[in-house]
């Protein structure tokens, strides 16, 4: 009886209760790109309905993606309808990403909430932006995006229709250069109009503030896109090019200081000037503050500013409520005595006539304004359409929504200010940025009136009626999401009692932009996604939102575990509902408190080992439970929960055959149909994955011999594992584990329950039942070295004996070596009259082969051996052997 | 009306079970009791619960009410039915030629009010709907709504007896919106006075105000200034009868009776009462006679940032300075001089002139010793040196320095706005929404009419006279009849108790649009 599981060598090996046997061949089912090996895989899954349908009819899909690291070029295909074949990655991708080719790294693929996320790095250090693909449309995106208004950065890839705000870099006094950029507020945002990367951080652009002025940036070209909300009206800019001449009737004395301002006037009426910033100072770009130092009276002579071309009559305000002319106001304080409260209230300046002039009109200031006091309240509206709007200051914010609802959040410098001065006007929104190609929404969050710019902001999701009750009318609440790319103008209205109970976003200034990263995990019990190696925050991880994969908010979704303590923080897994932190060579349980992740804890459950790579890990059932296995430097370790557990150790030798210094490219993939474990590693110095280990637990994952007492000796363990090291240049591995009837493929293909791998000639297979040959990527069959060597004796003996032969009990086809070991491992080959042995399929043979010039070889111990040579479609199953022996001085001390 | 007969049989029937028979007789006892109803009035009423609405309650009939906007607040004032306007009580008693004290009709009841504001006339819940006065109401009829915010707003009122019992919401001002809190002159009532109030630049409400007021009676100031903020003169304006000839007014002041104790212990503006002083003097040298007296006063609150006060060091004259729009300044300033002497002037004010200045003024302090007169010879400031006596039967005036001058005056900086009307100058300031106040002075033979600045009227404007001369009659005045604006034209008429002759008036008017 072959003594199971206690083999020296086992290649290309399968194992039955009772048997050893050749492996199944692999068969090619999707040609990805030959030649370019596969290092990445991932498996998209899901039962949606068509859109806007509730047909759930044959909708069923499941999508295999594949990354090829000699082009980096990331694939998409249904199993296995080769002709659906997609390449994700094509001239459009990068046209719009503006994203560089990324090969050569090993991705991290995974499902969350019906997108696939994958993490473009090499296992070992992050590379790129992670990616998202979005079913619906079948596109790969950007996964999350710059925050609308986000500070500028040197050196940043940026594409078209990102909005960025002047920024300024802080060290928050931090050494040695580190530090990060800050938005800088200054009332003004840019559009990237033409991709490319931004200069160096001492080139930042001199950002223009004028109506949709330009300014190139290396090879980016940004464009003034600030969103203008109206209501009413706005602020005109200050005149400009003072000018005098003398006047001694002037009351413009010398040492007198003059402030000028505008307003607005449409054919409703006239528009106010607040005089102020928003920090409530005079506003230069409003006021012009002139000082006659000339020595004598003077007359000033100005230039009133041009009206915006959005806000002339010929534009989106029309004839009634287009601006028409401009009212000029005037503050001459002959001794410029005026303290800082006067020289901000409008009731100190006074209408210039004549009133109203033109647009960017000369006018000049001869003697005190005799004209009315400067407005408070706008009668100017811009729009015949009542409103709810309240009245008083407020702020508003815009964000994007891509193709995948990832909204992007907003910085400090995105809210606008917007003064509703008369009840009744809606608030317009005159300029709404165009976001980059993949935005599907643009979305406009509120304050109420009199809060700040710091909010809280709430948006509507939705049109909606307010119901005041008392039997008063009904207020329409407009929706603050415009559903598109192209719309400039929107007209919102709504009531800051409604605004409150709407969707809450003020924390969406805390969203970033998710940095590169080595893995992406979906957390189902915290239904959050979960990034690790990002960039940033090795030591620890960035969660999502719950039911938000990419929106990752800083701080609150990052946790540190054991913060910079020199161990790796590789990736968090879940495990039996409970999650855990694994680091190179620890692992720790994570805490959740109901908060933010940043709060949770996260205790330390067992050191000295740990998954060497984000892919060395898998997570798997076994009967009623959930297992983890992962590999380690020191071993292959088991997980459920209490401890590692090791499950390598007989397998010492081979596992330190792996090239550690590529440790981090190893693979743990568990198949839990046939209940294998395959680890892809590199071995013997190579730097890429070249050999499987395969480890059989359909009976058990314990060792596979144990002592017996009643024996006295080692004897073979019914629930041990088993192990085989085949020969096939798989670099990554998953497992399908369902499908339904539904599910798109291809006849006579069942990929449910199965195991597919991303082999290094281009292409992914599957394991063939019955097949004895592998396929390379044209399907051609490709022969495998299948050998079996093990220590024959059920009675271990300390004798030297002669071999006369072996008796053998198997089934197969064709090529059958059978070989002898003695303790030196050399090997004799067994033949017969019948030698080589060549077996019959759909037969049983028992041989009798006997030991080449009649056994005259002695050793203490005899091993025996079977393979197939190599021979493509050859192939073994041995039930049982024995070796006929011949005692020579028993009882041999050991 | 008669109810179907409920059928005996049919009761049996149903009784025994027979539904059709049931419902036949429920349906008529249903028809029966309905009508019943109907006949003896068992309609349920609401029943009378002390302090619920009672529908038959009595309510008082509608009131009346304006309301304007002054600085950044919502003046609303009531008129309670049966009381008389408080606006025009002033010019009423003047165009009646009886100037005398103001006493409107009060109501016999007190009246409870409420106020709302909208920013919708649909006074919805929606429009920021706010009810002033408690659930009850308050007997006040003059209200300052502050923090309704910018915007459009309508504004009604309704009245109770008891406080429970309201009638229908008014209208205020017809039913117009007040739009913006666009600042322009509110009309106030104070008693013996009438008030205009504005705001000038910094909020500062300023009020003109005018009354006629008998000697050693209070001056009623807006409930917005402060007398400590108050520039203001008095001049003669009839008199109780008396059958002596004078020989001039020993008083013609505004008088601010502080306390013993000075500002010990104000806490706030000062704002002390005003007594008004107009006293005649009798020709037997020893005897006095009171008058009374036209008080014109421009008013403000001395503590905002937009004023500035000047005090001549050691005597009694007051400049105040103010910003308007645009940025121009004027000076208002009050003081006492003797005739041929000259007024103080801030050293630091240097574009004070007489040139773009206007004044008022009012003989005072005359000596008991002297002769009775005609009538005033000299009472006007002549550059910035002020002249004042009086003219005697003889045809002659006075003798010099002898008279004292109580003189008001507006000086203003070059470039101001200032029009020329028939030789008068009127200042300007404007407000908001195309409202303004103008400032005129002069000095007109009486009954020659004044030319107001173009949109004004006399029914906005407030006013006073003082006498400016005196035809040469050759009677000793018993006192100054009428020193007035009658509707369009000032008039001085001097009486010695059987004729009457007139001479030149001092005028100085406030009119708004």
């Amino acid at each position: 009886m072959l003594p199971l599981g206690l083999a020296r060598i086992a290649r290309n090996q399968r194992y039955t209760a009772q048997s050893t046997a050749t492996r199944y061949g692999h068969s090619t089912r999707l040609q990805i790109s030959q030649n370019d090996s596969l290092t990445g895989g991932g498996l998209l899954r899901y039962l949606a309905a068509q859109p806007g349908t509730l047909n759930l009819q044959a909708v069923e899909t499941i999508l295999l993606f594949a990354y090829g690291s000699t082009d980096g070029n990331i694939y998409s295909a249904p199993p296995f309808l080769q002709e659906q074949l997609v390449k994700l990655t094509d001239a459009a991708f990068f046209s719009n990403t503006g994203f560089a080719a990324f090969p050569a790294l090993n991705p991290v693929m995974a499902q969350a909430f019906n997108l696939m996320f994958i993490a473009l790095a090499n296992l070992l250090l992050p590379s790129q932006f992670p990616l998202v693909y979005n079913p619906p449309d079948g596109t790969l995106y950007p996964a999350s995006d710059i925050p609308f208004g986000a500070p500028w950065t040197p050196g940043t890839q940026y594409r078209v229709g990102q909005v960025v705000s002047p920024s300024t870099f802080q060290t928050f006094g931090q050494s040695g250069g580190q530090g990060t950029w800050v938005p800088q507020q200054t009332g003004f945002l840019f559009q990237c109009i033409q991709a490319g990367t931004s200069g160096n951080a001492a080139s930042q652009p001199a950002w223009p503030n004028t109506f949709e002025g330009e300014v190139a940036d290396n090879a980016v070209e940004w464009k003034e896109c600030t969103p203008i909300f109206i209501s009413g009206l706005p602020d005109p800019a200050a005149p400009t090019a003072p000018s005098t001449s003398v006047d001694l009737a002037s009351p413009i004395i010398n040492g007198a200081t003059v402030r000028l301002c505008c307003t607005l006037v449409n054919p409703q009426g006239e528009g106010i000037n607040s005089l102020v910033d928003l920090q409530g100072n005079l506003d230069a770009a409003k006021v012009l503050s002139w000082t006659n130092n000339t020595g004598g009276p003077v007359d000033l002579s100005v230039l009133l500013p041009a009206i915006p071309a959005y806000l002339l009559p010929a534009g989106t305000l029309g004839p009634d409520f287009g601006a028409t002319g401009i009212n000029l106001y005037a503050f001459i304080d002959t001794d410029s005595s005026a303290a800082a409260s006067q020289i901000v209230d409008p009731t100190y300046y006074a209408l210039v006539n004549p009133a109203p002039l033109g647009s960017g009109a000369l006018a000049m200031i001869s003697a005190f304004p005799g004209g009315q006091q400067l407005p408070q309240t706008s009668t100017a509206a811009t729009t015949d359409t009542v409103g709810n709007v309240d009245t008083g200051l407020r702020y508003l914010a815009v964000f994007f929504q891509t193709a995948t609802v990832y909204q992007t959040g907003f910085t400090n410098s995105a809210p606008q200010a917007v003064n509703v001065t008369q009840s009744g006007w809606p608030i317009q929104c005159l300029r709404l940025p165009v976001g980059p190609y993949n935005v599907q929404a643009r979305i406009v969050a509120s304050t109420v009136a009199g809060a700040s710019a710091a909010g809280p902001f709430t948006y509507i999701s939705q049109a909606d009626v307010e119901s005041p009750g008392f039997n008063q009318s009904n207020v329409n609440i407009t929706s603050t999401i415009i559903s598109d790319n192209v719309t400039t103008t929107a007209l919102l209205n709504f009531t800051d009692t409604y605004l409150p109970g709407a969707s809450d976003v003020t924390n969406y200034f805390d969203i970033i932009q998710i940095p590169p990263c080595v893995d992406v995990y979906f957390a189902k019990t915290l239904q959050r996604a979960v990034y690790t190696g990002a960039v940033g925050y090795q030591s620890g991880h960035l969660f999502s939102d719950i039911q938000n994969p990419e929106m990752v908010r800083i701080p609150g979704g990052n946790l540190q575990v054991s913060e910079n303590d020199g161990d790796r923080c590789v990736c968090y897994r879940e495990i039996r509902g409970i999650g855990y932190s694994f680091k190179e060579n620890s692992g720790y349980g994570i805490e959740d408190n109901g908060g933010d992740p940043s709060t949770w804890g996260a205790r330390q459950i067992w050191a000295g080992n740990g998954p060497v790579g984000a892919s060395a890990i898998d997570i798997a059932g076994q009967d009623d439970s959930e297992f983890a296995i992962w590999a380690h430097r020191s071993g292959l370790y088991m997980f459920t929960g209490q401890a590692p557990m090791l499950i390598s150790r007989e397998r010492l030798a081979d596992w330190e055959t792996i090239n550690w210094d590529y440790g981090h490219l190893v693979k743990v993939r568990i198949d839990q149909k046939r209940r294998l474990v395959h680890v892809l590693a590199p071995i013997n110095g190579s730097t890429v994955v070249n050999t499987r280990f395969t480890m059989d637990y359909y009976f058990g994952t314990a060792d596979p011999v144990i002592f017996s007492r009643m024996q006295g000796r080692l004897v073979p363990n019914p629930q041990g594992r088993k192990w085989s090291e085949d020969d096939v240049l798989f670099n990554d591995a998953l497992y399908i584990p369902q499908k339904s009837l539904s599910a798109v493929q291809a006849a006579g293909v069942d990929v449910k329950n199965e195991m597919v791998f991303f082999a290094q000639d281009g292409s992914i297979k599957t394991m063939t039942d019955g097949q004895y040959f592998d396929e390379d990527y044209d399907g051609n069959q490709v022969g495998y070295f299948s050998n079996w060597i093990g220590v024959l004796s059920n009675n271990a003996k300390r004798t030297f004996r002669k071999l006369a032969g072996a008796r053998m009990f198997g089934t197969g086809n064709g090529l059958w070596n059978i070989v002898a070991y003695d303790d030196n491992d050399t090997p004799y080959l067994l033949t017969g009259p019948l030698s080589p042995i060549l077996l019959t399929p759909g037969q049983r043979t028992r041989a009798d082969v006997p030991m080449p010039d009649g056994g005259t070889i002695e050793s203490l111990n005899w091993a025996v051996g079977m393979d197939n040579g190599g021979v493509a479609g050859a192939w073994w199953q041995v039930y049982s052997s024995d070796l006929m022996v011949i005692d020579m001085w028993p009882n041999v001390p050991g | 009306m008669a109810g179907p007969t409920v059928s005996r049989q049919k009761m049996v029937a149903a009784s025994r079970g027979d539904s059709a028979a049931l419902l036949e007789v429920l349906c008529q006892l249903a028809t029966t009791t309905t009508q019943q109803q109907a006949v003896t009035g068992t309609t349920p009423k609401n029943n009378v619960v002390a302090g619920q609405p009672n529908s038959s309650a009595p309510v008082p009939p509608q009131a009346t009410g304006s309301v304007s906007i002054l600085g950044g607040a919502y003046v609303v004032q009531i008129v309670n039915p049966g009381g008389q306007s408080p606006i025009s009580a002033v010019q009423s008693a003047e165009a009646a030629g009886n100037p005398n004290l103001n006493s409107p009709v009060q109501p016999q009841k007190a009246i409870y009010h409420q106020i709302r504001a909208s920013t919708s006339p649909a006074f919805n819940v929606n429009s920021n709907t706010q009810t002033f006065g408690g659930n009850t109401g308050q007997i006040q009829t003059y209200w300052t709504l502050t923090g309704l915010g910018s915007g459009t707003w309508f504004i009604q009122f309704r009245s109770s007896y008891d406080g429970i019992n309201f009638n229908r919401w008014r209208n205020a001002n017809s039913g117009n919106a007040l739009g913006g809190l666009v600042n322009e002159v509110t009309e106030e009532n104070a008693g013996n006075s009438e008030w205009a109030l504005f705001t000038l630049p910094g909020n500062l409400i300023t009020g003109v105000g005018a009354g006629i007021v008998a000697d050693q009676e209070q001056f009623g100031l807006a409930e917005q200034v402060y007398s400590s903020g108050m520039i203001a003169i008095a001049g003669p304006n009839g008199f109780p009868p008396q059958g002596n000839g004078v020989s001039g007014f020993t008083l013609s002041d505004v008088d601010i009776v502080e306390p013993a104790t000075g500002l010990a212990g104000v806490v706030g503006v000062p704002d002390f009462p005003v007594e008004i002083r107009c006293q005649m003097a009798i020709a037997d040298g020893f005897s006095l006679s009171p008058s009374f007296a036209n008080v014109f006063a421009i008013a403000f609150d001395p503590t905002n940032e937009n004023v500035t006060l000047y005090e001549e060091p050691g005597g009694t004259t007051v400049w105040a300075v103010l910003r308007l729009p645009g940025g121009a300044r004027i000076a208002l300033g009050q003081g006492k001089n003797l005739d041929q002497t000259q007024i103080w002037v801030p050293p630091a004010l240097t574009w004070i002139d007489p040139s773009r200045m206007m004044s008022i003024c009012s003989l005072t302090d005359t000596p008991q010793d002297q002769a009775p007169v005609t009538g005033f010879g000299q009472n006007q400031l002549s550059g910035l040196v002020a002249a004042g006596n009086y003219l005697h039967d003889s045809g002659h005036l006075g003798p010099a320095g002898v008279q004292s001058v109580n003189w008001m005056a507006i000086a203003w900086q070059q470039g101001t706005d200032v029009q020329t009307i028939n030789g008068f100058p009127w200042l300007k300031i404007q407000l908001q929404g195309g409202h303004a106040m103008f400032l005129g002075a002069g000095q007109s033979a009486s009954g020659t009419p004044v030319v107001l600045p173009a949109g004004c009227s006399f029914d906005n404007s407030l006013s006073i006279c003082t006498p400016g001369g005196s035809d040469n009659s050759g009677n000793h005045m018993r006192g100054i009849q009428r020193c007035a604006m009658l509707f369009s034209a000032p008039w001085l008429v001097y009486t010695d108790n059987s004729s009457t002759w007139g001479g030149n008036v001092n005028w100085m008017i406030a009119a708004w649009i």
